[in-house]
C-alpha cells in the first residue's frame, strides 16, 4: 500500500503504483492504484478550435482547450460508478477554469470514491494562492501537476501551501509551423520521459518530505519502474493509453509481480 | 471494442489519395458495419504515434477492407502479409430509417469513399441510391483520416470521377449537382461526408428546397484525428445542440440539425 497524502488528516491510500491519467471518467482496470479524470472545469468547455491534434515523428502535440462536460454534468453520469469503482477516483481540475476550483472542491467533498483531486498549474497561475484557496475549502487530498518548466521553482511553496504530492508533471507546451502559423500544444511521446525524469529526481533532492507522482513518456513497466528509481512513489500512464488500450493495467499487474 | 492483430491480404492506391487496405479477418468483417471505422497500429512502434483512421469501405464476412489517406506513412510501411493492430468496430454503425427507400449519399471530394460500405448496404436493403460527388469546397485539414483532396482534374471538381466501376450497378452516381433542389427533394434521407462548408451548404440547400430541416433527415460524418476512439481524450469533443459530443464515441454521424458546423473546422 501507498499512502500519497501522508501528510494530511484525510488519506489516499493506493494499492499500486500505477495511476492511469489517460483522460475519460471511469474505469474498470482492477489493478491499477486510481485514476485521474479528465481534466475538468465547473462549466462544460467546448474547447479549442481544430486542430487539436498535430502529430510529429514519434509523438503528438495536443491542444483540447480542456474540452469537457462540466463537473456537475460528470458527477451526476459518474456518480455511481464512482461509488463502485474497484481504484479511487482523483478528479483533475484543469488550469482553464482555475477561479472556480475552490466551489469544485467543496462540491467533491462527499462524493464516494472520489479519493482526492488533482490542480492542473500552468506558469501563469499562481500556484500557492490558488493552492490556499482550495484547501480552504476541501479536506479531499490535494495533488498539484506541475509544468516541467517551472516545477522545480515553485514546488516548495506549493507543499508550504497544503499541496499533499506532487504530480511532474504535465505534458510539456511545444509548437509547430501548422500552415505557415505556430501552433501550441501538449508533448505526449515517448521522448517526454527523460524531461520527466530528470525533474523528479531534482526534487526528489529538494526533500520536500511528500510523495512524487512521475508522468510522462511511460510507455512500460520499464519506464515505470525508472520513475520509482528515481523517487516517485507512483507514475501516471497518459497517452499510452490511447494508443494502447489497457496498457495501464498491464503494467500495473507488471509492476506488481 | 476488441483488438484484433489482422494480417494484410492487399494495400494499393484506391483512387487519388485513398488507400486501401484489406485482411481475410472474418471476426472483424463480421463485427464492422457500415459507418464504423478502425483505429490501426503497425505494432510495436511509436511512429507513427497515434493509430491511424480506418474507414469501412467493404465487408462481406470473411474479407474487410479499409480507406485511409494514401500520404498517410502507414500507406508506404505497410506490405502484404504484415500484421496491423487494430481496434475495432468503433463508433456508431448509421443505422438507415426501414421508412426510407430513396437514400442519397454525398461525398467531398474524396471524403465519398467513406459512404461506399454504406450506399451497397442501402442496395442490398432494395433502397433506391444515389451517390452524388461533392466538389471540394472545404479547407480540408481533418488530420490522419481521410480528408479532401486538393488534387484538381482539370474540370474545377477537384478530384475526378470515382470509378464507377467499383460501384453496384444499382447505384446512381451522379457528378453534376450534389446540393440540387431535385435530389433533395427527392431523397427519403441524406447522408454526407465532407467539411463544415459542406454541411453548412447543405443545410440551407435543404432548407430552401424543402421549406424546414428536419431532425433525423440529413446526418453528416465528423472526420477527425482520434487519438484513443473510445472518448477519454477528448481531442474529437464536437458541439451540438446537445453539448459537447465525441465524434468517436456518440459519432461519427451527427444530425445535421443538432450539429453546429463551427465545430467541425
Ligand atoms: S478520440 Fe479520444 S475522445 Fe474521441
Amino acid at each position: 500500500m501507498i499512502e500519497l497524502a501522508s501528510n494530511w488528516k484525510r488519506t489516499l491510500t493506493i494499492r499500486n503504483p500505477i495511476l492511469l491519467a489517460a483522460g475519460g471518467y471511469t474505469t474498470d482496470a482492477a489493478h491499477i492504484g486510481a485514476l485521474v479524470t479528465l481534466p475538468t472545469t465547473w462549466r462544460a468547455r467546448a474547447g479549442a478550435p481544430m486542430p487539436r491534434v498535430v502529430e510529429i515523428p514519434g509523438g503528438v502535440l495536443v491542444r483540447t482547450g480542456a474540452a469537457n462536460p462540466g463537473l456537475p454534468r460528470v458527477v451526476r453520469e459518474h456518480r455511481r460508478a464512482w461509488e463502485q469503482s474497484p481504484a479511487p477516483i482523483i478528479v483533475a481540475f484543469a488550469a482553464q477554469g482555475a477561479r472556480d476550483w475552490a466551489t469544485m472542491a467543496a462540491q467533491l467533498e462527499s462524493v464516494t470514491g472520489v479519493g482526492g483531486i488533482e490542480l492542473h498549474f500552468n506558469p501563469a497561475l499562481d500556484a500557492a494562492d490558488a493552492l490556499r484557496a482550495v484547501r480552504a475549502a476541501t479536506e479531499l487530498p490535494i495533488l498539484a501537476k506541475l509544468d516541467l518548466d517551472n516545477a522545480y521553482e515553485i514546488a516548495a511553496a506549493c507543499v508550504a501551501a497544503g499541496a499533499n504530492a506532487l504530480v511532474l508533471g504535465r505534458a510539456p507546451r511545444g509548437m509547430k509551423i501548422v500552415e505557415g502559423k505556430a501552433w501550441y500544444g501538449r508533448l505526449y511521446a515517448p521522448s517526454v520521459k527523460p524531461l520527466a525524469l530528470r525533474v523528479v529526481g531534482e526534487i526528489r533532492d529538494l526533500g520536500l518530505g511528500i510523495p512524487l507522482i512521475g508522468c510522462g513518456g511511460i510507455h512500460s513497466a520499464e519506464d515505470a519502474r525508472e520513475f520509482l528509481a528515481a523517487g516517485a512513489s507512483a507514475v501516471e500512464i497518459d497517452s499510452a493509453e490511447w494508443i494502447e488500450p489497457g496498457i495501464a493495467e498491464r503494467v500495473a499487474t507488471e509492476v506488481d509481480a | 471494442m476488441k483488438s484484433y492483430s489482422c494480417r494484410v491480404v492487399e494495400n494499393r492506391n484506391l483512387w487519388v489519395d485513398t488507400q486501401l487496405v484489406a485482411f481475410d479477418a472474418p471476426d472483424l468483417s463480421r463485427a464492422l458495419h457500415p459507418g464504423q471505422f478502425a483505429l490501426a497500429r503497425a505494432a510495436p512502434t511509436f511512429d507513427p504515434y497515434l493509430r491511424r483512421v480506418l474507414w469501412l469501405y467493404a465487408s462481406d464476412g470473411e474479407r474487410v477492407a479499409f480507406v485511409f489517406s494514401a500520404c498517410d506513412p502507414l500507406a508506404a510501411r505497410t506490405r502484404v502479409g504484415d500484421s496491423l493492430d487494430l481496434l475495432a468496430p468503433l463508433g456508431n454503425a448509421i443505422n438507415l430509417d426501414a421508412n426510407a427507400r430513396r437514400v442519397l449519399l454525398i461525398g467531398e471530394g474524396t471524403r465519398i469513399v467513406q459512404l461506399i460500405a454504406l450506399a451497397h448496404d442501402a442496395v442490398a436493403q432494395a433502397r433506391e441510391v444515389v451517390l452524388a460527388s461533392s466538389p471540394v469546397v472545404g479547407g480540408g485539414g481533418h488530420g490522419v483520416g481521410v480528408s479532401p483532396s486538393p488534387v484538381a482534374d482539370g474540370g474545377g471538381y477537384g478530384v475526378g470521377v470515382f470509378p464507377t466501376h467499383l460501384l453496384a450497378p444499382e447505384i446512381e452516381y451522379r457528378t453534376d449537382d450534389a446540393l440540387s433542389a431535385e435530389l433533395l427533394v427527392w431523397a427519403d434521407a441524406i447522408i454526407a461526408s465532407g467539411s463544415a462548408e459542406l454541411y453548412r451548404a447543405l443545410a440551407s440547400a435543404i432548407r430552401a428546397a424543402r421549406y424546414r430541416l428536419e431532425s433525423g433527415f440529413a446526418r453528416v460524418i465528423v472526420d477527425l484525428p482520434m487519438p484513443c476512439g473510445t472518448g477519454a481524450c477528448y481531442a474529437c469533443a464536437v458541439e451540438t445542440t446537445r453539448g459537447a459530443q465525441l465524434a468517436c464515441v456518440d459519432g461519427p454521424a451527427f444530425d445535421l440539425v443538432k450539429f453546429e458546423t463551427r465545430s467541425a473546422r
